[in-house]
């Protein structure tokens, strides 16, 4: 199907590629659809809403930059997710570039996790004291305390 | 908004299925106690609050910065393998 976006103009993407936000993203509740698209410059990927050709996101995987970022994931965000196996699951952090490129963050605190297999995504609000909102990206990785 | 004044030890139900108690309090700190089904997200407002505006600032990025941070990201891996020798 051609999908429309505001940076890559019209691009060709499978029907099987659309991943079903049911409750959308904190702030962006009414967008129930996006797609991964993966770049040249990895590790990032682009979540770009299927609905909004403007609308996307900077995404990554956060073990690159944090790699002992670690959570449960509740029994009750996997049923809704359709989760049967670990393996179909995948971890993104939204990723906020200032003025300044080196200041770049993730936010670990409310990572987006995807069931691959089902085509379906949810953001949620980790517990966990320690991951912040703002995870600076570029600094010297030390144990998160 | 629906308000309700409540003492210490009382009570509000959401639903049939969902509890607010006033546990506490204290001068002008009141503790909450919150009594929810498992699939119900309960958080402080200013996180809700600090995410949305987060995601917000997320979303307004443009398309030639991606370039420039991978290079940023690049260099940074190098200059760590380097370190690690």
């Amino acid at each position: 199907m051609k999908l429309e976006t505001t940076r890559f103009g019209e691009i060709d993407i499978d029907e099987k590629e659309r991943i079903n936000f049911p409750q959308g993203l904190y702030g962006f509740k009414s967008e129930k659809e996006f797609v991964l698209l993966a770049t040249d410059e990895t590790p990032f990927f682009w979540l770009q809403s299927v609905a909004n050709p403007e609308l996307a996101f900077i995404v990554t995987e956060p073990w690159g930059f944090c790699s002992n970022y670690e959570f449960d994931l509740k029994k009750e965000v996997q049923n809704e997710l359709n989760v049967t196996s670990k393996d179909d699951v995948m971890v993104i952090n939204m990723v906020v570039i200032p003025d300044d490129p080196q200041e770049m963050t993730m936010n670990l605190k409310a990572p987006v996790i995807i069931n691959r297999k089902e085509r379906l995504g949810k953001q949620i609000i980790l517990d966990d004291e320690r991951y912040a909102v703002k995870y600076k990206l570029l600094q010297e990785e030390r144990s998160v305390s | 908004m629906l308000v309700l004044t409540r003492k210490a030890e009382e009570s509000i139900m959401i639903s049939d299925e969902i509890e607010i108690k006033v546990v506490s309090i204290e001068g002008n700190q009141i503790r909450l106690g919150i009594d929810a089904p498992q699939d119900i997200e309960v958080h402080r407002k200013e996180i809700y609050e600090e995410i949305e505006a987060e995601n917000k600032e997320a979303a307004d990025v443009q398309r030639q910065n991606l370039k420039d941070i991978a290079k940023l990201v690049e260099k940074k891996e190098k200059k760590r393998g380097l370190d690690e020798l």
